[in-house]
């Protein structure tokens, strides 16, 4: 199987995400520009982070604009699994492909720092291996993770068990002091209706290896193999179209 | 034409920054500014006919890429503006 | 239409350039005629002590620069030296300080944007960056405003650019006030066969330009479209340039790539003096001449003359020299980064730089003397009347001491000793996942994927003790420097500086320079250390009030094997703390006399370099063969802030009792004081497993390094004995708090009250 993981001018997290990917993981991945228009047969997408275009205008505003979003988009609605990763969640939100907006952090700084985030449901194609209630340290690194959407859409969130990651304290409880950027509800991250799409702004990217202080992070791209390999009935997503 | 795009945060979402600054004019002894809400502003200069016209273009752009809808509103001025 | 026109004889023409008369009857005898406005222009910049080093060639040219590892020394736009693998670290420090002061975001920003493409222009991919930071006393308004402006400017390009920043130092003192320092150092990689050069050759071959539009970003001088100069003028010359992080990734990308190919004779950024310094340095280098013509140089600013065009300093653009034949393949690159690469020019055989404007000559200078006939010179130097008093410290004059427990507390509040969790929190210290030992940690160190190796650096430098004797003050630095580079057990294997002083015109500032880098120079080479590339700030001073002087060192070292990295941090509870050195009790320049007394007095600490070396490599061994489990060096705050330091994000207290000081200071109210926080170098903190602690006893002692268990790791408290009497006992997490928070409350609470 193999991962595409789209490159915008802008993006930095591109090459970290292959690596783990291809070097931790051991599986085969693909940089693929963004003014590409195919995605070269792959089973899942990955937008990395970065500041695509500058985040000019707004962060990852110009990004879905570019041809590979096209493709993207389609790949997505065909039930594939797409996950966006910090910057990539941002494009996800402009691109409409999941509910809400990003606002700059509470603290109007850049945060970088190691935080814990609860998996919330384990029925998606990125969380499958996880443990419910499992609590990962992941860091973030972002001067725009407010998560923000109107009341009625978050209720929505909430009852449809779209909240996949929430900002929590080590032993798991939610609270104001473990909510780095003042999201809310503490949504570090979510997933679409029909659960193929995600987008979470902490970085497993960098928590796959011990050696960089973490390996916690690693169990969201191996939660994709798995559902890959096993079909991707078994996370509960919609059953992808046959052929791409 | 000229069209003025103003655009600003919905009322319902919190804005730190409006916030920051309005505080920053309090200490500065300016207590009589009860609040500040902090948006953007693009001048767009376009090839149209008409003020209609102009005005229906601005929209649009708005609509697809100036404003997010989901946390911004806006709206337009649209006049032959004298050149600064 | 202007009506305060200032006309323009030849004096004031030549004093606006900052040149002196007989520099100017150096440019004739050059050209053959006088000069024109663009000629004079070129000289002025290219003659600039930022551009030609004039005043310090003399005293830089006998620092120690080569060694079997070096790839590079001074001369290009960094240095390199080999790491095994057939790679290189190609690394260096800059100055962006008085732009910092006119605009603190931007002037960081920038700042970090140049040194970032001296290194991609060296043909190496960035991977790291550290800043030197020097500001006045956070108390003052006007210096918050200065210091929270920095560190917004370099967290926003650096982290928009995608390089961790993943060390540094921040230093506070009221010489700073008016003139902060920013210096920037960076570290990149790069294949050992794959360094290019700035260096243009091959006549015919086409010269490019890529990059951002130029505009009239820092030019400084007289800008004049029709010899005249009024104020109009200055409205169009923005003093301080903008930078644009985004567009800086993409050129980096773009080079990278193109510098793959085989298209690519030479390259350099445009840096200070822009297309100036590029074309004629790249020219020198490579004893050709260039060619340009600016009408062809994109512009985003109408009505741009020649003069404004050489020497604007627009931010984000590169030359390049391009192999005749090759053009389409260099110019594909580029489109694909939707960046545009203009032809602006050719090589030539003769030798000079000639500017042309719409076909038609407005300068044209032989390259070579432009460079090598700069003007050298040898300042007159006098040691200052003051050093006599500022050496003398004499204790009985001095308040009695507070309690050592109370000092303690003081101390880890002082934002010189505080957390710098505040400024490193805004910076992204893990893109790349490289980052092994993140800021506050320990040195910075980046791992080198590919390999098993890992690369630590560290940026140092007590002003204090350069301030008391230059000479050993710079010795201390580069000890300080190494010595943190060491603890992560990594071998210190190359050196940059960034040289930061007041006016070189003054007889002392001279001094203190020339001192200086005899200092430098003699510690490097005790250290086996060479120093491959560097910068010198001058003229850092307002209203003949000078920074202290401050000639900050950046080390860079090698890990064998990234997996055996060392941190500052105690691990496990009964690990045996062992001290490294012995504490002389010496507190001439230290944290301690400036916080309770304010005085900046007596000599700096003593040095022994052989001392200091077998240190080192008692560190670097021991990190690869596992003996020691965490390495902190005593800095400010001598012993009894660095055991603190070491219990800090660990979760872990510390015992420990040390041996009392015997000197003069032995029987006065300041023994505890002095023996606890005075600021003896070449000092170690180290944890080792009991069991492996006469392993490392032993090979300390063949190493002739003075060993002494002094505690255990442990409990939950910070406890601090002076033969055996308790002087310390406090809550480490209590000591934590007060360290962590120090600065969030200076800053935040600080802004209610301004």
């Amino acid at each position: 199987m193999k991962f595409a993981v789209i490159v915008f001018p802008g993006s930095n997290c591109d090459h970290d995400t292959y690596y783990a990917v291809k070097n931790v993981l051991g599986m085969e991945a693909e940089l693929v520009w963004h003014k590409d228009t195919s995605l070269h047969g792959a089973d899942v997408v990955v937008l990395p982070g970065g500041f695509a275009h500058g985040d000019y205008l707004r962060t990852g505003s110009i990004a879905c604009f570019s041809p590979i979003m096209t493709e993207v988009k389609r790949f997505a609605e065909a039930g594939h699994p797409v996950i966006g990763i910090c910057n990539g969640f941002q494009i996800l939100l402009e691109a409409g492909l999941l509910p809400g907006a990003m606002l700059r952090n509470r603290s109007l700084k850049f945060q970088c720092e190691q935080v814990f985030v609860r998996v919330e449901q384990v029925d998606t194609p990125f969380t499958v291996a996880c443990q419910q209630a499992q609590v990962l340290r992941i860091p973030i690194a972002h001067g725009e993770g407010n998560y923000y959407a109107e009341p009625e859409v978050v209720e929505c969130l909430e009852a449809n068990r779209q909240v996949l990651f929430r900002y929590t304290t080590p032993a798991g409880v939610v609270m104001p002091g473990a909510n780095p950027n003042g999201s809310v509800n503490a949504i570090a991250g979510l997933c679409n209706v029909t659960r193929n799409v995600v987008g979470l702004m902490p970085h497993p990217e960098r928590s796959c290896e011990d050696i960089v202080g973490s390996a916690e992070g690693l169990v969201i791209f191996k939660s994709v193999v798995q559902a890959v390999t096993n079909g991707l009935q078994d996370s509960g997503s919609i059953e992808p179209l046959l052929g791409r | 034409m000229r069209a003025r795009v103003y655009v600003t945060l919905k009322s319902s979402v919190f804005d730190p920054q409006g916030t920051t600054v309005a505080e920053a004019l309090h200490t500065l002894g300016y207590q009589m500014v009860s609040s500040v809400r902090q948006g953007k502003y693009f001048e767009l200069e376009i090839d149209a006919a008409t003020e209609d016209e102009t005005r229906k273009i601005a929209s649009e752009v708005s609509d697809k890429l100036l404003a997010n809808p989901v946390i911004e509103s806006y709206r337009i001025e649209v006049g032959t503006g004298a050149t600064s | 239409m202007s009506s305060n026109k200032t006309v323009l004889t030849d004096d004031v023409l030549i004093e606006r350039h900052g040149l002196t008369g007989e520099e100017y009857q150096r440019i004739i005898k050059i050209l053959g005629h006088v000069p024109t406005l663009t000629e004079l222009g070129i000289f002025s910049v290219m003659w600039s002590e930022h551009c030609s080093y004039k005043s310090s060639k003399v005293h830089l040219q006998t620092l120690p620069t080569s060694g079997p590892r070096v790839l590079q020394g001074p001369g290009e736009n960094a240095g390199a030296v080999d790491i095994g693998n057939g790679l290189a670290a190609v690394f260096k420090i800059e100055s962006h300080n008085h732009p910092s002061f006119i605009e603190p975001y931007q002037g960081a920003a920038t700042g970090v944007g140049g040194i970032i493409r001296d290194i991609f222009t060296m043909g190496a991919r960035p991977i790291a960056l550290l800043n030197s930071l020097r500001f006045g006393l956070l108390k003052n308004s006007q210096v918050r405003r200065l210091f929270t402006g920095v560190v917004a400017g370099i967290g926003g390009y650096g982290n928009s650019i995608g390089i961790p920043i993943v060390g540094g130092e921040v230093g506070f003192d009221k010489s700073y006030t008016g003139n902060p320092l920013v210096n920037v150092f960076c570290l990149g990689i790069a294949k050992v066969d794959e360094i290019i050069k700035a260096a243009a050759s091959g006549a015919g071959n086409p010269v490019y330009y890529v990059g951002a539009k130029t505009g009239r970003d820092g030019i400084h001088g007289a800008t004049m479209a029709s010899a005249e100069f009024d104020e109009n003028s200055a409205e169009k010359r923005p003093a301080v340039q903008v930078g644009d992080p985004f567009m800086e990734k993409l050129l980096l990308e773009a080079c990278l790539e193109a510098m793959k190919t085989n298209a690519l004779v030479g390259i350099q950024d445009m840096g200070a003096a822009g297309l100036t310094c590029s074309t004629c340095e790249m020219g020198s280098r490579g004893d050709v001449g260039i060619e340009i013509d600016v009408s062809l140089v994109p512009q985003r600013e109408t009505g741009m003359t020649p003069y404004e065009i050489m020497l604007s300093e627009s931010q984000e653009r590169m030359l390049l020299v391009v192999k005749q034949g090759h053009e389409a393949e260099i110019e594909q690159i580029f489109e694909k980064w939707d960046l545009h690469a203009v032809q602006i020019g050719q090589v030539t055989a003769d030798g000079k730089l000639r500017v042309k404007d719409q076909g038609a000559i407005v300068a044209d200078i032989p390259n070579r003397l432009l460079t090598e006939e700069a003007p050298i010179y040898h300042r007159p130097t006098a040691e200052p009347d003051s050093l006599d008093t500022m050496r003398n410290l004499t204790f009985s004059l001095l308040e009695k001491p507070l309690k050592t427990l109370e000092v303690f507390r003081q101390l880890l509040r002082s934002p010189n000793v505080a957390s710098k969790r505040f400024v490193y929190r805004q910076y992204d210290y893990m893109v790349r996942t490289n980052t092994i030992v993140s800021p506050g940690m320990g040195a910075g160190t980046v791992r080198v994927k590919g390999t098993n190796h890992a690369l630590a650096m560290s940026v140092d430098c007590n002003a204090r003790y350069v301030a008391l004797d230059p000479y050993a003050g710079a010795q201390l630095a580069v000890a300080e420097a190494a010595r943190n580079v060491a603890c992560t057990g990594a071998l210190p294997i190359g050196a940059t500086n960034c040289l930061n002083f007041g006016n070189p015109e003054r007889p002392e500032i001279m001094w203190q320079f020339a001192r200086a880098v005899e200092g430098l120079g003699s510690a490097c080479r005790a250290l086996e250390i060479p120093i491959t590339g560097g910068n010198v700030s001058f003229y850092n001073e307002t209203d003949g009030e000078s920074v202290l002087p401050t000639p900050v060192i950046g080390v860079i070292g090698l890990l064998d094997q990234a997996d055996k990295v060392v941190g500052r941090r105690f691990q496990e509870a009964d690990d045996v703390v062992v001290l490294l050195g012995e504490g002389f009790g010496e507190l001439g320049g230290s944290e301690y006399l400036e916080l309770a007394y304010g005085l900046i007095r007596g000599v700096p600490p003593a040095l022994d370099l052989e001392r200091e070396r077998a240190l080192q490599r008692l560190l670097v061994y021991s990190a690869t063969a596992g003996l020691i489990k965490s390495a902190h060096d005593c800095a400010e705050g001598g012993i009894g802030i660095a055991l603190a330091e070491c219990t800090f994000d660990s979760g872990l207290g510390v015992e420990a009792n040390i041996v009392g000081i015997s000197n003069d200071l032995s029987e006065t109210p300041f023994a505890e004081v002095a023996t606890v926080f005075g600021e003896s170098a070449s000092r170690v903190v180290v944890s080792v497993e009991k069991k492996l602690l006469d392993e490392f006893l032993d090979r300390a002692a063949k190493a002739g390094v003075v060993a002494t268990v002094i505690g255990r790791v442990g409990g939950s408290h910070i406890r601090l004995s002076i033969d055996d009497r308790l002087v310390i006992d406090e809550s480490q997490a209590e000591a934590e708090r007060i360290w962590a928070m120090a600065l969030d409350e200076i800053v935040e609470s600080s802004r209610a009250v301004a």
